[in-house]
């Protein structure tokens, strides 16, 4: 009984192209969209890992002065090497900042990073002060106001910002 | 017409399998080249927004100019990002890139708007409604950037007292 339904089924040859056409038209559409899929399932895990390392590289940023000089100490406090980028120097009047250049300081896992601020404002070029040296010792030639708060924050190459403030 | 409907006779099997195979071709050609262009289109635009990284680095409330924000952003992502609406408080506002930043700007994708490229920052000054030191603004202002890829950052920001 099996064996004559299996021979009518092969003999008949009706609705094969049907089939045959259902089925290549399956496996055009399942290459096109596993592709997508892969593609997306790529750039997912590419960013999934951006955002991990910017977790696991956080800072922290303090201020010290003594009578003539004022210095800033960053902490890498994450398992990442940090690259610094731009350290803001704001008060209410205004915004300026500090480009460090991208990937040119870098502060190791664990480790600290002083940034001298020195007592005299270089030349200021929209916004930007002048920094001189790319590793310890960096030297940022502003000269912050006396009787105003001045805050510093430090943003990373991942986006990472740290700040505190000092008022002199 | 009157021939061509009263002819009974089919046109040849060859001319027939010629025509078949031509429209199959022509019609997947058409689907096929649809579906490359969509799925070029969506791995360009809307895909990739998962790419789009953008912190807001800086706000400025400039006392001197009390009609406008000057705003920093930074791109941390993996691509270009190109700002499309940027809204205060809920509403849409103006805003123009300084070209003091424009070294680190640039038209990418060749449509006339302005890409911030990666491991870029850009400043942007938004000119709102209200000025923010008007008594019935608030001093909460709630800033959200839209990019083209549809990418949203949204940061509220203490305007200060003047």
């Amino acid at each position: 009984m099996c064996g004559f339904m299996l021979r009518r089924f092969l003999k008949d040859q009706k609705g094969a192209s049907e089939i045959v056409g259902t089925a290549l038209f399956l496996v055009i559409l399942f290459f096109f969209f596993s592709n997508v899929f892969l593609w997306h399932n790529q750039i997912t895990s590419q960013m999934d890992q951006v955002v991990a390392d910017r977790m696991n590289s956080g800072i922290r940023v303090d201020v010290s002065s003594n009578n003539d000089t004022i210095w800033l100490t960053v902490d890498n406090v994450g398992g990442l090497d940090v690259s610094l980028f731009r350290l803001w120097i704001i008060t209410n009047v205004t915004h300026l900042y500090a480009d460090f250049g991208l990937d040119v300081v870098h502060v190791g896992a664990g480790r600290q990073l002083n940034i001298t601020i020195s007592n005299e404002t270089g030349p200021v070029s929209d916004g930007r002060v002048q920094v001189i040296g790319d590793s310890d010792p960096i030297v940022v030639r502003y000269e912050p106001p006396v009787g105003y708060t001045v805050v510093f924050r430090m943003i990373t190459k991942r986006a990472n910002t740290a700040a505190c403030s000092l008022t002199l | 017409m009157r021939k061509f409907r009263g002819n009974k006779r089919a046109i040849s099997p060859v001319f027939s399998t010629v025509m078949l195979v031509l429209i199959v071709v022509i019609g997947m050609s058409t689907v096929f080249s649809f579906f490359v262009g969509y799925v070029s289109d969506y791995q360009s635009g809307r895909g990739s927004s998962v790419m789009e990284l953008l912190e807001i680095e800086d706000v400025f409330f400039d006392p001197t100019e009390t009609s406008s924000v000057d705003v920093w952003l930074y791109n941390y992502g993996e691509i270009e990002v190109e700002l499309d609406a940027v809204f205060v408080n809920g509403l849409p506002v103006n805003f123009s890139f300084y070209s003091a930043s424009a070294m680190e700007l640039d038209d990418f994708d060749g449509d006339g708007a302005v890409d911030i490229l990666v491991s870029s920052h850009a400043k942007y000054n938004l000119s709102l409604w209200i000025n923010w030191d008007n008594s019935t603004a608030k001093s909460i202002h709630v800033l959200r950037f839209v990019t083209k890829r549809g990418t949203i950052v949204e940061r509220e920001y203490f305007s200060p007292e003047i």
